[in-house]
């Protein structure tokens, strides 16, 4: 009798999971890849939200195959799934998320200090036994260089149409349309992403569109900073003009996309930005603080700034609601720079490399 | 927090590619409409407080003795560890009892969990309060030792430039 051969085993292995986060979303779409190429693959990850245990499977279930001693690791932050791969020996296509640097937590929670130091760390004792580093941006590429790796290549995020084309969520749609201009941030609170800033950019702008709005959506964390911008928003009397939403369904996200006059990103630290390519592909023009990633992501699309004068952001931040024509044009530009990113591109690159490695 | 990208010197702060506007005109239109603003605006630039932990206990000058009692209070309420908010259900003997233990321990279970809910939205409330108290004092202690300095250098200016007194000659 015949046996069929069983297919080669190549893994994926992530620190946390949880819907709707960028991390998870690549590896879902990666493993379909895998799959579709003939592979046995699954998620293993030591965090496992509730909305992802039917996905995911735990650190603990993992064992060895007799088959490949390759396997697939994101790297975000430390864990304790880097020092298993470790002890484990297996060979690394590692993918490098970044790191959010360890002092934008030190006024906030030490253990998140702790936890960014062990990943920096990390990321320069998994070299030896990785056979191949991706970066979701350039900019990442340039820290995995500085980390000591030498085989490397940028694997952007993909960007899921079919998550994108979506209908409105109606009711949130006509309830938004009340709310012009209407700012909006994609993103979990958090200090280096500075959505503090944001509360501020709309101070002034309130000062030219008396009725501007900030809705600020992503989860809220436990670094209690989502806190300390509401009370900034109620010091500066905006209670009612800033949103935060918490994390929403992606047909919500969508719908808050669509309706949104300006997509604002004061972040400081970015290792892809993937609401950027969300904004470019649902033709919402972008006003972003030029940080980290944010120029490799954006490249021409969008406009981009380099210092944080309130008083003038606010006059650009109106120039761009209000002028059309130079709307469409930055919509157009945007469009086109996010062809790059659309899943058939990215999985060309992923494929190429898998190949190599696997042949 | 770590430094921005630093500003490149000469470059407009603006960076946009489009056929018809530069970021250069783009900087003129805005200086333009800020002139037009009303002048009180261009006067009224906000101050907004830092994210955190914004004022850590200060360090006690050498030599400075007006603020010893007050820093042995500031240590001991910097060093306090914050509340645990996850008290364990614990264990009593009523839960080995066969099949009613097992109920008891489900009822005992669910409405320890509703008394936690709330106790720890109470326990987060106060450990905020109490960052906030402390962060206000650390704050304040600094300052007035920057004042205290500031006053015991006027006064050594002001002994330098008061006639000596008959005893000093």
């Amino acid at each position: 009798m015949n046996r069929k051969p069983s297919p080669r085993a190549l893994h994926q292995f992530l620190t946390g999971a949880t819907a709707g986060d960028a991390i998870t979303d690549q590896a879902l779409l990666l493993r379909s890849w895998l799959r579709e190429l003939g592979f046995d693959s699954h998620l293993y990850a030591q965090h496992i939200h509730d909305s992802m245990a039917a996905e995911v499977r735990s650190l603990a279930a993992y064992r060895p195959a007799r088959d490949g001693r390759l396997a697939i690791y994101h790297h975000s932050i430390g864990s304790d799934v880097a020092n298993f791969l470790q002890q484990n020996q297996l060979e690394l296509l590692l993918i490098h998320h970044n790191v959010t640097p360890p002092e934008f937590f030190e006024r906030v929670n030490p253990a998140w200090v702790q936890l960014a130091q062990l990943g920096q760390a990390q990321l320069r004792a998994l070299q030896p036994q990785t056979v191949l580093a991706l970066a979701d941006s350039a900019y990442n590429e340039l820290e995995l260089h500085a980390a000591g790796y030498e085989h490397t290549a940028v694997l952007p995020i993909a960007l899921a149409e079919a998550q994108l084309d979506l209908p409105d969520n109606e009711p949130l749609a006509a309830e938004l349309q009340g709310k012009r201009p209407l700012l909006l941030f994609v993103g979990r609170l958090a200090p280096n992403k500075r959505q503090e800033d944001l509360v501020k950019l709309l101070y002034y702008l309130r000062r030219i569109q008396p009725e501007a709005q900030l809705v600020l959506l992503g989860d809220r964390w436990d670094l209690k900073y989502d806190v300390w911008v509401e009370d900034l928003a109620a010091d500066l009397g905006l209670e009612t003009a800033v949103t935060l939403t918490g994390k929403v369904s992606q047909q919500d996200m969508v719908t808050y996309y669509r309706a949104a006059d300006l997509y604002v990103s004061m972040s400081e630290h970015e290792g892809f930005g993937k609401p950027f390519i969300e904004s470019m592909y649902l033709g919402l023009p972008i006003l972003a603080y030029q940080s980290t990633s944010v120029p490799y992501t954006l490249a021409d699309a969008g406009v981009q700034f380099r210092k944080k004068d309130y008083a003038r952001l606010a006059e650009l931040a109106d120039i761009l609601v209000t002028n059309q024509s130079l709307r469409q044009r930055i919509i157009a530009r945007q469009r086109q720079r996010c062809q790059g990113f659309l899943e058939a591109q990215v999985r060309q690159v992923w494929e190429e490399k898998i190949c190599q490695l696997t042949r | 927090m770590p430094p921005a990208t630093p500003e490149p010197q000469g470059q407009p702060w603006i960076e946009i590619h489009d056929e018809e506007v530069t970021a250069s005109a783009l900087q003129e239109a805005i200086e333009t409409r800020l002139q037009a603003r009303p002048s009180q605006w261009s006067s009224g630039h906000l101050t907004f407080p830092t994210f955190g932990y914004a004022a850590p206990l200060p360090e006690l000058p050498p030599g400075v003795h007006q603020f010893t009692t007050l820093h042995h209070h500031l240590r001991q309420l910097n060093q306090m560890p914050p509340p645990d908010t996850t008290p364990l259900l614990v264990e009593s003997p009523a839960l080995r009892v066969p099949i009613l233990g097992r109920l008891w321990r489900q009822i005992r279970g669910q409405a320890h969990q509703l008394v936690l809910f709330y106790v720890n939205r109470l326990a987060a409330r106060e450990t905020a309060v109490t960052n906030h108290t402390i962060s206000a004092l650390n704050e304040l202690t600094r300052l007035a030792q920057q004042q205290q300095a500031e006053i015991d250098q006027l006064r050594a200016e002001l002994r330098r430039w008061q006639p000596p007194t008959d005893d000093e000659s």
